[in-house]
C-alpha cells in the first residue's frame, strides 16, 4: 500500500515537473509568437492609417492625422522597414481591410 | 401623443423647412448646379425662417462663396448676425483655414510630445494637406459640427454645386466603416501587446479613444443626416433640360444614401404675362412648360414650388425677401 502510494506521489510530482518545464518553454514560445502578432497588428495598423507615407493610399489622411503625434517616433523605422520589402503577407491583411 | 406618419403628403416649403414636431432642430440642405440659384433660395428660406422667429443658421461649404455676394455683408469663419434680419446668423466654412489651424496642432502636438520633428514627418503633414479629397473632408468634419449643434432652431446649409455634395455626404458612410477596421486592428495590436509586456503605455490608449470618439462622431451625423425628422434635402433646378436631368440623379444618389429629398424649387420661370410682350418669350415660356410638367411628374410626391425670373440678378436681404415670398 505504502509503494503504490509512493509510486503516486512519483508519478504525480514527475508529472508536475515536467509541466513545469514544459511551461516554462511553452511559456516562451507563447510569447515569442505574441510577440510577434503584436507587431504584426502594430504594423498593419500604421500601414492602414499612415500608409500614404509609403505610398498605400488611404481613405482619408485627414482624420487620422490628429493620431500622427502619437506614432510619429515610429514612423521612420516603420518607413525603413516597409518601404520596399513588403511580404505578401502583410499587403494581402493590407488589402483585406481596405 | 399620436404618432405622425412621416411619409404624410407635405403641402408646402412650411412644412419642410421648420422642425418637425417633437423635435427640437431641423438641418434644411440645399443642392443644385452652380448658376441655379441654390444659395438664393437657400438664403431666401433662411430669412423667412429668421422672420418667423426661429433662430436660424445659415452656412455656405459653396468655395465660391456666393453667400457672402447674395447677402451683401462679409461672411466669416465663425457664426455672425446678418444686417438687417435679427434672428439670422451666417457662416462660411473655409477648409483651408481648418487645415493650417489642424496642421499646426499637430505640429505642437508632436513638439510637446517628442520635441523637434523627425524629418519624413514634416513633409508628411504637407503633404497630406493638400492631397486630394482633404478640403473636402475637412469642410464634412466642419459640418458635422454645425449638426451637433443645439442653439439654432433651423440650420440652412448651402452646399457646393452637386458633385461636392455628393462626395462630402458619402464620405460619412465610407469613413464609419474604415473607422471601423482601424478599431479592430487597434484594439488586436493592444491584446497582443497586453499579452507580451505587462505595462501598457498610456498613449496607446490615446489613439484608441481618438478613433472611437471619431466614429461616435461620423455615427451622429449619419444618424442625423438620414432622419426625415431631423433632416431634408431640398433641390434647387431651372426649367430646363440638363439641370434637370442632373437633379434627377442627384436626388437618386442622395436618397440612396438614406437622406430624404422633400422639396424641389425650380427657379428663373418665366412669368404668363411675358408670353404676350414679345413671341420669343413666348416660345422660351412654351419651353418651360413642358420642362415644368416634366417636373411635376419625375418629382411627384415632392413639394415642388416655382421661383419667377425677377428683373434683375437677386442680391441684398429685401431681393431675398421678395423670393421667399415665391417660396413659402
Amino acid at each position: 500500500m505504502k509503494f503504490s502510494k509512493f509510486k503516486e506521489a512519483c508519478k504525480n510530482w514527475f508529472t508536475a515537473v515536467s509541466e513545469v518545464f514544459q511551461g516554462a518553454i511553452g511559456e516562451e514560445r507563447f510569447r515569442e509568437h505574441a510577440q510577434r502578432e503584436a507587431v504584426k497588428f502594430e504594423d498593419l495598423f500604421l500601414l492602414l492609417c499612415f500608409g500614404d507615407i509609403i505610398g498605400l493610399p488611404t481613405p482619408s489622411p485627414y482624420f487620422t492625422l490628429k493620431f500622427l503625434p502619437y506614432v510619429a517616433h515610429e514612423l521612420p523605422d516603420f518607413i525603413k522597414r516597409h518601404k520596399f520589402y513588403d511580404t505578401g503577407e502583410m499587403l494581402a491583411l493590407w488589402e483585406s481591410f481596405m | 401623443m399620436g404618432v405622425v406618419h412621416v411619409e404624410a403628403k407635405l403641402r408646402s416649403l412650411k412644412d419642410i423647412v421648420t422642425p418637425y414636431p417633437g423635435e427640437r432642430n431641423r438641418n434644411v440642405f440645399f443642392g443644385g448646379k452652380g448658376g441655379v440659384g441654390k444659395t438664393t433660395c437657400a438664403a431666401a428660406a433662411a430669412i423667412w425662417a429668421a422672420d418667423n422667429g426661429y433662430k436660424t443658421l445659415i452656412a455656405s461649404t459653396d468655395p465660391a462663396h456666393s453667400l457672402a455676394w447674395v447677402l451683401e455683408q462679409k461672411v466669416g469663419d465663425k457664426p455672425t448676425q446678418v444686417k438687417e434680419v435679427k434672428n439670422l446668423d451666417a457662416v462660411q466654412i473655409d477648409p483651408q483655414k481648418l487645415i493650417e489651424e489642424q496642421k499646426e496642432a499637430i505640429r505642437q502636438k508632436i513638439y510637446s510630445l517628442i520635441g523637434p520633428t523627425l524629418s519624413g514627418v514634416e513633409e508628411y503633414i504637407d503633404a497630406t494637406a493638400i492631397s486630394p479629397g482633404v478640403e473636402e473632408a475637412a469642410t464634412f468634419d466642419k459640418f458635422i459640427e454645425y449638426l451637433s449643434l443645439g442653439n439654432y432652431d433651423i440650420i440652412v446649409f448651402d452646399t457646393a454645386p452637386t458633385g461636392h455634395t455628393l462626395r462630402l455626404i458619402s464620405l460619412s458612410k465610407v469613413l464609419g466603416e474604415w473607422i471601423e477596421n482601424l478599431i479592430d486592428v487597434r484594439k488586436k495590436a493592444l491584446e497582443m501587446r497586453k499579452l507580451v509586456s505587462r505595462d501598457i503605455v498610456v498613449k496607446e490608449d490615446e489613439i484608441l479613444k481618438g478613433l472611437e470618439d471619431t466614429k461616435r462622431r461620423f455615427e451622429t451625423a449619419k444618424s442625423i443626416m438620414t432622419n426625415p425628422r431631423k433632416t431634408t434635402f431640398i433641390f434647387v433646378l431651372i426649367p430646363e433640360w440638363t439641370p434637370i436631368l442632373e437633379a434627377k440623379r442627384a436626388t437618386k444618389i442622395i436618397e440612396d444614401l438614406g437622406i430624404k429629398v422633400e422639396g424641389v424649387v425650380v427657379n428663373q420661370v418665366l412669368s404668363p404675362e411675358l408670353s404676350s410682350i414679345h413671341e420669343f418669350l413666348k416660345s422660351r415660356s412654351e419651353m418651360q412648360l413642358e420642362h415644368l410638367t416634366y417636373i411635376e411628374k419625375e418629382f411627384s410626391g415632392k413639394v415642388i414650388v416655382k421661383v419667377p425670373l425677377l428683373e434683375r440678378e437677386v442680391k441684398g436681404v429685401s431681393m431675398l425677401r421678395r423670393i421667399s415670398q415665391f417660396m413659402f
